[in-house]
C-alpha cells in the first residue's frame, strides 16, 4: 500500500512537471503579454493613448520577456522549490496571497453545491433506477433532461431577475451585503446574510451536475439490477429495499467514487461564467481575469493548485476503491 | 483486481504525448519582436544633454503671459447659461425620450447644477457602475481608462479642460498660470491651502519630486510617462511657484502639465529604500492605502467588488470657514461589476445610480414604467468613433489593401443606412471622417459614407480583382500566383457592435465575390495582433484625445512602430499637416490643418469609417449635474465633481 501511495506520488510529481511546462509553454506562445493591455489599456484610448515607447521594451527585459520562456519557466520553478509562487505582474502583490483570498469563497461555492449534488442525486438516482420506466421517474428523468440543458447563465439572469429585481427577496451579487449592514448584524444574522447571498450561486452550479448524478446512478443502478446475483437476492426472499440499497447500489459505489475524485477539481476552478454573474470574489473570476491580462505568474499559481488538486482526486478515488471493494488489493 | 498496470500505461502515454507537445514547443520560436527594438534601447541609454534651469531672478526678466485659471464649475454655469429654461424638472422627468425635444429638455433637468447649498442631498451616496477594478491607487501607476475614471478622485490634479475641450488650471488649486513669451516655460502658483490626507501642506516640491519620480528609469509608468516625457525639467522655486520647461513651443504643451503628483514626504524617504515604488511591502501597502490630496479619501477598497470614497472635510473647509465647493456626495461607492448583464439588472434593482446602454437597451429594455418609476434615460453627443481598419502593410505581406481603390470598394461595400437604422436603432451617428463632424477639426464639405455596391464591383474590377475561375470568388496573380480575394476580419469579442459590424460587412462583400473570415478574439489577443501588424482588416473604436494632435498616433507614418498606426498607413502630406498642426496657435489656421487631414484621409481610406458612439446613459431620477462631452460624461473638468442628488 505505502509503495503503491509512493510510486503514485512521484509519478504525480512528473506529471506536475509536464503539466506546468506545458502549460507556461502555451501561454508564452499566446499572442500578447503582460504590457498588452498596459499599452492599452483603454480600448478607447481616451486615458492611455497607447504609445508602445522604449520604456515598454525595457519593461520587456525587466520582465525576461524577451529571453526563451523555458528560462522564465525554470525561474518560476526555482522560486517554486523555495516555497514563493512569485508575484503578479500586474499589482506585484503576492500569487499566494491572490489565490488564498479567493480560495476560502470558491470552496464555499463548489463545495455546497458538491455536497448538495450528491446528496440529492443518490436518493433520486436509486428511486430513479429501482422504479425505472414508471410515470414519477420518467417525469423526474425529463425535467432533469431539461434542467441539463438548461445553460446556467441563462438560469441565472432569469432567477437574478425574478428573486432579486421583482420580488426582491434574495441579494443581486456579491458574498456578504455591505460592511455597515454586516457591522448590525449578531453572527446569526451575518450567516443569514451569507445563506441568502448563496442561494442563488449554489443553485445555478448544483441543478445540471445533479442532473447529470441522477441520470449516472440511475443507469449503473439499472446494470447492476440486471445481475444474476440480484435475482439471487430476490429469491431468497429479501425485501426490495435491502435488494436495491445493499446489492445493487453498493455496487454503483466505485464508478461514483470515480466521479467523486473527478470532480474534486471542480471544488477549486470554480465556475467562470457564475461568478462574473453573481460577483462571487473566486478562483475561476481570478484564473480569467489572469488569462485575460497574461498575468503569468497568478495563470501558473493557479494551474498548479487545480493540477495538484486533480492528481490528489485521483489517488483518493484509487484509495476508495479498496474501501467501497473489499476485493481490490494494491501491489 | 489489479489496479496498476491501468494507470501505468496511461501515465506512460501521457508522458508519450507531453514529449511531443514539448519537443513541438521547444521548436516554436520566442516571442516575434517587431523591428526597431535594438535601435530605441540604444537610444535610451544615451544620455541627454544636461539641462539647467534658469534662476529666480532670470525667471523674473521673462515675459510672461497669463492663461485661464478657472474652476470647473464657473465654466459649466457658462455653458449651461445659454440653454433655454428646462421645463418643471418633474415633467421633464416623466417625459419617455422617444425624438431629440425631449432629450433636451430630460438633459437640460438631469445636467443642472444646484441653485442653492439646500437643494442638495449632503449625506447620499452616488453609487458607480464599474466593469473592472483599479490595479492601484498609486496614481503613477495607473494605465486603464477605469483608473483614470476613479484615481483623479482622490488625488488633486493642477490643470484639466472644459466640456468643448479647452483648457484650463483648476482654480481650486491654481492661483496663477502663465507662459512664457517664448512658449518654452510655465509657471504656475499654487493655492497655499491643499493638504495631504496625512495634514502635510501640498506644495510645489511635490510637483517636482513626481516629475523625477515619473522619469526615473527604476520607475515602471509607461502610461504616465509618455507626455511627461516631453517635458525638459520641472523645477519648483519655492513651496508654491513651479515651472514646467518644454523641449518645443507646441500647442499640445499644455497636455504634458497634468501628471500624477504625489506626496514627496512620503515616497522620498520609500523610494530610497525601493527604487521601483511597486517592490516592497511599505509601497504595496502605500499602494492599497495611499495618502491623497483630492476632494475624497479612500475608505474601503475590496478588490473585485467594491470601493469606497468619502468627501474629505479639510478639502473644502479650514477654521470652519469653506475654501473650496464642498463635494456634493458624502461618499462615492463604485460597484465592481464584471459582467455587463449583471451590471444592467443591478441598475433595474437600484444597486447603481448610472449605467451606460447598449442601444438594445436604450431601444427594448428601457421603455416600461417599471424603468421609468426609478430612472430615466438620456443621450448626449460623444465622439468615439467606431471603424474597420485595412492592414496595407500586414505581416505575413499579403496584396489585399493596399490599392486605395479596394480600400474605397470595402468602404462603399457596408450598409451604413442598415447598421445605424436596424443595429444602433438610429441612436448612433454616420461618420464623414477621423474627426466628428460636430468638431471644429471636421472638414464639413464632407458627406457620410453610403453603400454603393456595383461602384464597389468598378472598383474592385479597376483594380485587377476578377472571378477567373468561375467559383464565385475574385482573385487576382501576385507574383506568378493566383490569390483568392479571402481575409481575415480581426475583432474583439465581448462587445456584440463589433460582431454586427463584421457580419454586414462580411454578408455584402460576399455580393461581391469577396470573401471575409470573422475571427473574434479575446482583447489582449486583438490588440497584441493589432500591434504587431498580423491582420488583413481589424474593428477597433477610438475616443477623441483632447486635441487633435492625438490623431498622429493613428495616423502618422512613426506610429507603424510605436503607436496605434495598426493598419501601415503612410501618407507623407498627412505627416507633414501634423507636424504643422501641433506647432500653429492660431485657431483658424490650426482647422484648417486639421480639416485638410481629414479631407485627405476620407480620400485614402486607411479606415472604413462606419459610425460614431453617443454616451446613452441611464441615471436614477434623483441624480442631478450629468454633463456630456466629447470624452464622455466625466472626461472633463469638473465631471463626476458637477453630479449631486437632490433632496427629496
Amino acid at each position: 500500500m505505502l509503495q503503491h501511495l509512493l510510486r503514485r506520488l512521484l509519478l504525480g510529481l512528473f506529471t506536475l512537471v509536464l503539466i506546468t511546462i506545458t502549460v507556461y509553454g502555451l501561454i508564452r506562445s499566446m499572442p500578447g503579454n503582460p504590457l498588452t493591455l498596459l499599452e492599452g489599456g483603454d480600448p478607447m484610448g481616451i486615458a492611455n493613448p497607447g504609445v508602445r515607447t522604449v520604456f515598454y521594451r525595457e519593461m520587456e527585459k525587466e520582465m525576461g520577456l524577451d529571453r526563451h520562456w523555458l528560462v522564465g519557466y525554470f525561474n518560476w520553478l526555482g522560486d517554486l522549490a523555495r516555497g514563493d509562487l512569485g508575484r503578479s505582474l500586474q499589482d506585484r502583490s503576492p500569487v499566494s496571497a491572490a489565490i488564498g483570498a479567493r480560495i476560502g469563497p470558491t470552496f464555499l461555492l463548489s463545495g455546497t453545491s458538491l455536497a448538495l449534488a450528491f446528496l440529492l442525486s443518490i436518493p433520486l438516482g436509486i428511486y430513479c433506477g429501482a422504479r425505472s420506466g414508471r410515470l414519477p421517474e420518467r417525469a423526474i428523468s425529463t425535467f432533469l433532461y431539461m434542467l441539463f440543458s438548461l445553460p446556467s447563465f441563462v438560469a441565472a439572469l432569469y432567477l437574478l431577475i425574478l428573486f432579486s429585481v421583482e420580488l426582491k427577496w434574495l441579494p443581486l451579487r456579491g458574498m456578504h451585503s455591505s460592511d455597515e449592514a454586516l457591522a448590525s448584524m449578531s453572527a446569526a444574522g451575518r450567516s443569514w446574510d451569507l445563506i441568502k447571498h448563496m442561494v442563488l450561486p449554489v443553485a445555478c452550479s448544483t441543478y445540471a451536475s445533479l442532473a447529470y448524478y441522477v441520470r449516472f446512478i440511475r443507469a449503473n443502478l439499472q446494470e447492476a439490477i440486471r445481475q444474476d446475483y440480484i435475482r439471487t437476492a430476490r429469491a431468497k426472499g429479501l425485501g426490495e429495499a435491502a435488494v436495491v440499497v445493499k446489492h445493487a447500489f453498493r455496487n454503483t459505489l466505485i464508478p461514483l467514487a470515480t466521479l467523486l475524485g473527478l470532480t474534486l477539481a471542480h471544488l477549486m476552478s470554480g465556475s467562470v461564467i457564475l461568478e462574473r454573474i453573481f460577483n462571487w470574489p473566486g478562483m475561476g473570476l481570478l484564473f480569467f481575469e489572469a488569462i485575460g491580462r497574461r498575468d503569468y505568474p497568478v495563470i501558473m499559481g493557479l494551474t498548479l493548485s487545480f493540477s495538484v488538486l486533480v492528481l490528489l482526486g485521483n489517488l483518493l478515488a484509487d484509495l476508495l476503491y479498496a474501501l467501497v471493494d473489499p476485493r481490490i488489493r494494491f501491489s | 483486481m489489479e489496479l496498476t498496470k491501468g494507470p501505468a500505461l496511461a501515465s506512460l502515454g501521457g508522458l508519450l504525448l507531453s514529449v511531443l507537445v514539448l519537443i513541438w514547443l521547444f521548436a516554436s520560436p520566442t516571442i516575434p519582436q517587431p523591428p526597431g527594438l535594438q535601435q530605441n534601447v540604444t537610444a535610451a541609454k544615451t544620455a541627454p544633454p544636461v539641462f539647467v534651469p534658469p534662476s529666480l531672478e532670470a525667471l523674473k526678466t521673462v515675459k510672461w503671459s497669463p492663461q485661464r485659471v478657472v474652476s470647473g464649475f464657473d465654466v459649466l454655469r457658462e455653458i449651461q447659461a445659454p440653454r433655454p429654461a428646462p421645463l418643471p424638472e418633474d415633467e421633464a422627468l416623466r417625459l419617455r425620450n422617444t425624438d431629440p425635444q425631449s432629450n433636451a429638455r430630460i438633459a437640460a433637468a438631469v445636467g443642472r447644477l444646484p441653485r442653492s447649498d439646500e437643494e442638495v442631498d449632503w449625506d447620499a451616496t452616488y453609487f458607480r457602475y464599474l466593469p473592472s477594478d483599479v490595479r492601484t491607487f498609486n496614481y503613477i501607476f495607473y494605465s486603464s481608462r477605469y483608473e483614470g475614471e476613479v484615481l483623479p478622485l482622490v488625488y488633486a490634479g493642477l490643470f484639466g479642460f472644459d466640456s468643448n475641450l479647452v483648457p484650463l488650471a483648476g482654480a481650486e488649486t491654481v492661483s496663477e498660470w502663465s507662459t512664457s513669451e517664448d512658449r518654452m516655460m510655465d509657471r504656475v502658483v499654487l493655492r497655499d491651502d491643499i493638504t495631504w490626507s496625512d495634514g502635510k501642506p501640498f506644495t510645489a516640491h511635490d510637483v517636482e519630486f513626481s516629475f523625477r519620480t515619473i522619469m526615473s528609469p527604476d520607475v515602471r509608468c509607461p502610461a504616465v510617462k509618455n507626455g511627461a516625457d516631453k517635458l525638459k525639467m520641472v523645477k519648483a522655486y519655492d513651496a508654491r511657484t513651479v515651472v514646467y520647461f518644454h523641449k518645443e513651443p507646441l500647442v499640445t504643451n499644455v497636455f504634458n502639465l497634468n501628471f500624477p503628483i504625489m506626496p514627496k514626504h512620503v515616497y522620498e524617504p520609500t523610494l530610497a529604500r525601493d527604487p521601483t515604488m511597486q517592490a516592497s511591502e511599505e509601497h504595496i501597502r502605500l499602494s492599497e492605502n495611499p495618502v491623497t490630496s483630492g476632494q475624497y479619501r479612500l475608505v474601503s477598497w475590496k478588490k473585485g467588488q467594491e470601493i469606497i470614497f468619502e468627501r474629505r472635510p479639510e478639502w473644502y473647509e479650514r477654521h470652519g470657514k469653506r475654501i473650496r465647493p464642498k463635494p456634493h456626495f458624502k461618499r462615492i461607492h463604485f460597484r465592481i461589476i464584471a459582467d455587463r448583464a449583471a451590471a444592467f439588472l443591478a441598475f433595474r434593482s437600484g444597486e447603481i445610480d448610472e449605467y451606460e446602454l447598449t442601444p438594445d437597451h436604450w431601444a427594448l429594455q428601457t421603455n416600461g414604467d417599471d424603468f421609468h418609476a426609478r430612472a430615466t434615460k438620456v443621450w448626449g453627443t460623444e465622439w468615439s468613433l467606431y471603424w474597420i481598419g485595412w492592414n496595407q502593410r500586414p505581416i505575413p505581406d499579403a496584396p489585399y489593401f493596399k490599392d486605395r481603390r479596394v480600400r474605397e470598394a470595402m468602404a462603399i461595400a457596408f450598409p451604413y443606412s442598415e447598421f445605424i437604422e436596424k443595429i444602433t436603432y438610429a441612436l448612433y451617428q454616420p461618420a464623414t471622417g477621423i474627426f466628428h463632424t460636430d468638431s471644429w477639426m471636421a472638414d464639413p464639405a464632407l458627406q457620410p459614407f453610403r453603400q454603393d455596391l456595383p461602384r464597389a464591383a468598378k472598383l474592385l474590377a479597376e483594380a485587377g480583382w476578377a472571378d477567373t475561375d468561375g467559383d464565385n470568388i475574385l482573385d487576382r496573380m501576385e507574383n506568378g500566383q493566383k490569390v483568392p480575394f479571402r481575409f481575415s476580419f480581426l475583432i474583439p469579442a465581448g462587445n456584440p457592435l463589433y460582431g454586427n459590424i463584421a457580419s454586414l460587412q462580411k454578408r455584402d462583400l460576399e455580393k461581391l465575390g469577396v470573401v471575409c473570415e470573422v475571427k473574434e478574439m479575446d482583447f489582449t489577443t486583438v490588440q497584441a495582433l493589432a500591434r504587431e501588424h498580423r491582420f488583413h482588416a481589424i474593428c477597433f473604436g477610438f475616443g477623441t484625445g483632447a486635441d487633435p494632435d492625438t490623431v498622429r498616433n493613428i495616423l502618422g507614418t512613426k506610429a507603424y512602430e510605436e503607436g496605434r498606426n495598426f493598419t501601415g498607413y503612410s501618407n507623407p502630406k498627412v505627416d507633414d499637416l501634423l507636424e504643422k498642426g501641433q506647432k500653429e496657435f492660431d485657431p483658424a489656421r490650426r482647422a484648417a490643418i486639421y480639416r485638410e487631414v481629414d479631407r485627405i484621409v476620407a480620400t485614402d481610406l486607411p479606415f472604413s469609417f462606419v459610425c460614431f458612439r453617443p454616451t446613452l446613459a441611464a441615471l436614477s431620477k434623483d441624480v442631478r449635474g450629468y454633463n456630456f462631452s466629447p470624452r464622455g460624461p466625466y472626461g472633463f473638468t469638473p465631471g463626476v465633481g458637477a453630479v449631486w442628488k437632490k433632496k427629496s
